[in-house]
């Protein structure tokens, strides 16, 4: 049985989706065959997000066993993540450069200096991102690097997600950044960046 | 700055793997125990190679370094980047899978 999560009200589980009581929590499990992989856990897990407003979801990387996840239910890390997580959901910010810059170096200097035009896009994307995110009071993890994007996860409450994208809106609109730079916002995801008590949990069974 | 705030594909796929992939321990499983020790060792070393180029990157705009020192160290740098990645897809690893998450304290690389 794949596990997806924990919910304690969901009047509507999706399709493909069963629950097992564990006390007060339902376990959410993927109906009939087993999500095998964490693309098809994530997409299940996104069904039971949409059903309802309370579902913390485990790490779609990591197959729980039903086992754990009746460990996880019986301890008090759940209890202590619910009152944070619920109602919320996760949106996702990218910055990157719209543009592909240049071919890639043959010799030594040029790469050098190729890494270092990164270094220095990352500081640039790095900038806006803590910028923007200097107007939110919002729980925010801290950014990500990656090969040519920077990335950020908020935690929004659900009820709030259309004007959160409505504030970014009005703030990219603000900030004096050059044309070859663009963002993209995409949620809302269930709050899988702010979700770390599984682990926890996990570990210490 | 072109303003998007909305769902471009491939944003939205990298999202969705960078999600489906979070919380990616380390883990060395019975089964697998070659691949995640090679993820493991090779994820050090790209984590040590990064820490190196950062270093010339600041001798480079310090102005430190001759030419023929970047030339050197820009090489060296270059092809120990690509051997780590030759080695890594020697055991069905991806670049991405050498960044090591070490909990509390973030990702390597």
């Amino acid at each position: 049985m794949t596990v997806l999560g924990w919910a304690q009200h969901i009047a509507h589980l999706p399709c493909g989706v069963q629950h097992h009581r564990a006390g007060v929590w339902k376990i959410l499990l993927a109906e009939g065959k087993p999500a095998q992989t964490a693309h098809d856990r994530l997409a299940l897990q996104v069904k039971c997000f949409d059903a309802g407003t309370g579902f913390l979801p485990t790490a779609p990387a990591k197959a729980m066993t039903l086992h754990t996840a009746i460990a996880v239910a019986q301890s008090q890390a759940l209890y202590k993540l619910w009152p944070q997580l619920m109602d919320r959901c996760q949106f996702s910010l990218s910055l990157r450069r719209a543009t592909r810059p240049h071919a890639v170096p043959d010799d030594g200097r040029s790469w050098l200096l190729a890494r270092k035009a990164r270094q220095d896009d990352q500081n640039t994307h790095a900038r806006f991102l803590t910028e923007i995110a200097a107007h939110f009071t919002l729980p925010a993890t801290p950014l990500r690097q990656t090969t040519d994007a920077t990335q950020c996860d908020f935690l929004v409450p659900r009820a709030h997600a259309d004007r959160f994208c409505g504030d970014i809106r009005s703030i990219v609109n603000t900030m004096d950044a050059t044309d070859d730079i663009s963002l993209s916002v995409t949620g809302p995801w269930p709050p899988f960046a702010f979700a770390k008590l599984a682990q926890t949990a996990e570990g210490a069974a | 700055m072109t303003r998007t705030t909305t769902m471009h594909p491939a944003d939205v796929q990298q999202t969705i793997d960078r999600i489906a992939g979070v919380t990616d321990r380390i883990a060395i499983d019975p089964d697998t125990v070659e691949q995640d020790l090679a993820r493991l060792v090779l994820g050090l070393m790209a984590f040590l190679r990064q820490l190196m180029e950062l270093q010339a990157i600041r001798r480079m705009e310090a102005g430190t370094l001759s030419a023929a020192q970047e030339e050197k160290l820009g090489t060296t740098l270059m092809k120990a980047e690509a051997a780590i990645h030759d080695l890594a897809g020697k055991f069905g690893l991806t670049a991405d899978d050498l960044s090591l998450d070490l909990g509390p304290l973030g990702k390597t690389i």
